[in-house]
C-alpha cells in the first residue's frame, strides 16, 4: 500500500527509548527512535533477537511503556496514559497476533473470538455469535466454533487468533512473528491472510526475523540494537 | 459485563474440576461441621422450647418441703397433703384459670390386717391415723359402732389413739357429732373406740391386733375409696396471661403457710424444670458455642487453602492474565475474575457444605432420637460466611493477577 504523507500518521514516536533494569544494570533496549506509521500500511520490522524489535511493537500496541520521548496516537498524546486507558486503546484499536497463538485454553473456539467483544461491553449473545461467525468465516474455520482450542492445528490456532484479533475491527494488527511456530506452507497461508485484511484496509505492523516475508510489507524497517539500522520501501 | 465475568469464571473453574474441587473440600467441611451442629443445637432447642411449652411459663407448681432434719440418718416421710379445701382456696384468687392436683405415692400399708394411713384434719388440728374398714369387733366407748345402715354414709368411729397422739381436745366425748376432715373429705364422727388394752395385749401376733385396736373404723365403701386416695403433694396452678405469675404465686404461698401455721415444712414453688431447662441451654449454648469455635477455624484453615490455591492459579494462569489484558481487560476486570472465582469456589462448597452438613445431622439426629432443625438463619450464615471467605482470601492472589504487568505476564 502506498503511505499518504499529506495525511496525520496514526503513530507518531518522537525519540522514544526504553531503559530495562536487570539486576542493578540499566540496559537501553530503544535508543531514541522516531517513526511514523499511517493508516494502510503493512510495516515489517525486521531484527534480530535483542535488537529490540518486540519491545517497540509492545510500546506501539500499548502493552509497555516508553521510558522517554513522545508518544502520538492518532494526533492525541498517550505517552502516559494510565493502565484502564491503555486496556481500553488496546481493546477498541489493536488486534494482536502472537507465535504462539495465545489462545486461552479454558475457552472454546468461539469464546476465545467472543472475548475482546467481551471487554468492550458487548452483550448482546447474539451480536456476539454472529461477529464471532463472521470473522471465523472470513479466515477460513467458520465450522471451528465449537471446537476446543487444544484440538485445532497451529494454523488453524493462529486463525482463530486472527479472527479474535479482528473481531473489534482495530485500526491496527499488531502480528509478532505470526508465522514463527508453522509450517511454511501453513505460514503463508497466514501471510496471505493478513496481507489480504491489509488490502481491505487494516495498518498492520509485524515483528519478524524471517527476511523471506518482506515482500508481504509496504515498508520494511530493519533493527539493530535499539536502532533504526536501515528503511526499505516497497513499492 | 458481569454475566460475562460470572460466565469466564465458570469456563475457568470448569477446565481445573478436580483441583477446584479439592480446593473446595476445605470449605466443604468447615460449612458441613458448623452446619451439623447448628442443626443439631437447634434441633435439642427447639425439643426443649417445647418441653417447656407443655409445661406452660404461666403455669406454677407448688409443693410442701419438709424442714431439713438435722440428723442426716434420720428419714422422714412428708406426711403432708393439700386438702380439696386447699385447692377450692387457690381456685378463688385472683387470676387463677384453673388448678390441679398432683398426686403422691398411696399410703396403704402392706399388712395381712386391712389399714390405710389417711390425712386427719380436725379444725386446723392436723394428724395421720390408720383406718380399718367395717368389722364388728371393736368396743366402744362413747357413741356407737358403725352398722349395715352406715354402708354408704360418710361416717367414721375414731380410734382412742386420735387423742393420745393426734389432736389436743379436753373431752373426746364432744368430738361425737363433729365433722373432721379425711385426705380432704369431710366424715362425721359417730363412735370413739376404747383405748388398746396393752396389758391385756396377745402374745401371739400382737402387732396386728394393736394395729387393728389402734385403727379408725370407717364403712367399706369409704374405705374402698380412701385406699384410692393418693396424697395431694403438688398443686398445678395455671394463671391467666394478665396475672404476674410471680406476685399470686408468692400470695398463694404465704396464704398457705397462713392456713398451715403449725407444718414445720415450707410451701415452696416447684423450679426445677425451669431451672433444669435454663441449665440445659446454658449449656446447650455453651457447646455450641464452643464446637462453633473449633469449626471457625475449620474454615479458616479452608480459606487458606483457597488463598493457597488461587495464588498457585495466579502463577499459573500468568500468560493468559496477560493474554486478556492484551485483548483489553482492564486490571480491575481481572481484580473481580479473581476474586469471583475464589467467592464462587467457597459459594458452591457452602451450598455443599449445606446440604452434607444437614445430611450428617440428620443421620446423627436419627441415633440420637433428635430431630434437626435448619433455620434461615444457619443457611443465610453458612452460604454468606462461605462467600466472605472466598472474597476475603481471595483478594489477595486476585490483586496480584491486577497488578501484573501484560509484557511480562505473557512472556514470563
Amino acid at each position: 500500500m502506498e503511505k499518504t504523507e499529506t495525511t496525520q500518521p496514526l503513530i507518531e514516536l518522537i525519540n522514544v527509548t526504553k531503559t530495562f533494569k536487570r539486576g542493578k544494570q540499566e540496559v537501553t533496549i530503544l535508543k531514541g527512535l522516531d517513526l511514523k506509521i499511517y493508516e494502510g500500511e503493512f510495516i515489517m520490522i525486521m531484527g534480530k533477537s535483542g535488537s529490540g524489535k518486540t519491545t517497540l511493537m509492545n510500546i506501539i500496541g500499548f502493552l509497555d511503556r516508553i521510558s522517554s520521548g513522545i508518544y502520538h496516537f492518532r494526533g492525541e498524546d498517550v505517552s502516559s496514559l494510565n493502565e484502564n486507558k491503555k486496556s481500553d486503546y488496546r481493546n477498541a484499536f489493536f488486534g494482536f497476533v502472537f507465535q504462539q497463538f495465545f489462545l486461552i485454553e479454558a475457552l472454546n473456539v468461539q469464546q476465545n473470538v467472543e472475548l475482546p467483544m467481551v471487554y468492550k461491553g458487548v452483550h448482546q449473545a447474539k451480536e456476539k455469535k454472529a461477529k464471532a461467525q463472521h470473522f471465523l468465516d472470513l479466515v477460513g474455520i467458520g465450522e471451528k466454533m465449537k471446537d476446543k482450542t487444544t484440538e485445532l492445528s497451529g494454523g488453524q490456532q493462529q486463525r482463530v487468533a486472527i479472527a479474535r484479533a479482528l473481531v473489534n475491527d482495530p485500526l491496527l494488527i499488531m502480528a509478532d512473528e505470526p508465522t514463527g511456530a508453522l509450517d511454511s506452507e501453513t505460514g503463508k497461508v497466514i501471510m496471505d491472510t493478513l496481507k489480504q485484511l491489509n488490502e481491505e484496509g487494516k495498518t498492520i505492523v509485524m515483528v519478524t526475523h524471517d527476511s523471506d516475508l518482506t515482500a508481504y510489507a509496504s515498508r520494511v524497517i530493519y533493527m539493530k540494537d535499539g536502532c533504526f539500522e536501515k528503511e526499505v520501501t516497497n513499492v | 459485563m458481569i454475566r460475562n465475568i460470572l460466565m469466564s469464571t465458570f469456563l475457568s473453574l470448569k477446565a481445573h474440576k478436580l483441583r477446584v474441587f479439592l480446593t473446595m473440600l476445605g470449605i466443604i467441611i468447615g460449612i458441613a461441621s458448623v452446619v451439623t451442629i447448628a442443626a443439631l443445637g437447634e434441633g435439642i432447642r427447639q425439643q426443649t422450647i417445647s418441653l417447656a411449652d407443655s409445661t406452660n411459663s404461666n403455669e406454677v407448681k407448688i409443693q410442701y418441703i419438709m424442714p431439713m432434719s438435722e440428723d442426716p440418718t434420720y428419714y422422714e416421710e412428708s406426711t403432708f397433703a393439700f386438702s380439696r379445701v386447699d385447692m377450692k382456696r387457690v381456685q378463688k384468687t385472683t387470676g387463677v384459670t384453673s388448678i390441679l392436683p398432683e398426686y403422691g405415692e398411696g399410703m396403704g400399708m402392706g399388712s395381712s390386717i386391712e389399714t390405710i394411713s389417711a390425712d386427719f384434719n380436725y379444725f386446723g388440728q392436723q394428724s395421720s391415723l390408720q383406718l380399718t374398714p367395717y368389722s364388728e369387733d371393736h368396743t366402744i366407748l362413747y357413741g356407737r359402732n358403725l352398722t349395715a345402715a352406715d354402708a354408704n354414709q360418710d361416717v367414721i368411729v375414731l380410734s382412742h389413739d386420735v387423742f393420745d397422739y393426734g389432736i389436743m381436745i379436753d373431752n373426746p366425748e364432744d368430738m361425737i357429732g363433729q365433722a373432721i376432715s379425711l385426705n380432704g373429705y369431710m366424715y362425721q364422727v359417730v363412735g370413739i373406740k376404747t383405748p388398746y388394752d396393752y396389758d391385756n395385749m396377745s402374745l401371739t401376733g400382737g402387732g396386728e391386733d394393736y394395729l387393728t385396736a389402734s385403727s379408725s373404723i370407717v364403712p367399706r365403701s369409704s374405705y374402698n375409696e380412701l385406699t384410692k386416695y393418693k396424697p395431694i403433694v403438688g398443686l398445678k396452678i395455671k394463671f391467666d396471661e394478665n396475672t404476674d405469675r410471680y406476685a399470686a404465686t408468692e400470695g398463694i404461698i404465704q396464704e398457705l403457710g397462713e392456713t398451715y401455721p403449725d407444718e414445720q415444712g415450707t410451701f415452696e414453688e416447684d423450679r426445677s424444670n425451669e431451672e433444669m431447662q435454663q441449665e440445659m441451654e446454658t449449656y446447650m449454648a455453651g457447646i455450641v458455642n464452643f464446637l462453633m469455635a473449633i469449626t471457625a477455624i475449620s474454615l479458616l484453615v479452608g480459606g487458606i487453602g483457597v488463598m493457597n490455591i488461587m495464588y498457585v492459579s495466579v502463577t499459573e494462569r500468568k500468560r493468559e492474565i496477560g493474554i486478556r489484558r492484551a485483548i483489553g481487560a482492564k486490571p480491575r476486570t481481572i481484580l473481580f475474575q479473581f476474586i469471583l472465582e475464589a467467592a464462587f469456589i467457597t459459594f458452591i462448597g457452602g451450598l455443599l457444605g449445606l446440604v452434607s452438613g444437614y445430611g450428617i445431622a440428620v443421620l446423627a439426629g436419627s441415633f440420637m432420637d433428635l430431630k434437626p432443625v435448619l433455620t434461615m438463619q444457619t443457611i443465610l450464615l453458612s452460604t454468606s460466611v462461605s462467600v466472605l471467605t472466598g472474597l476475603f482470601f481471595g483478594i489477595m492472589p486476585a490483586v496480584n493477577a491486577a497488578k501484573m504487568d501484560p509484557i511480562k505476564a505473557i512472556y514470563h
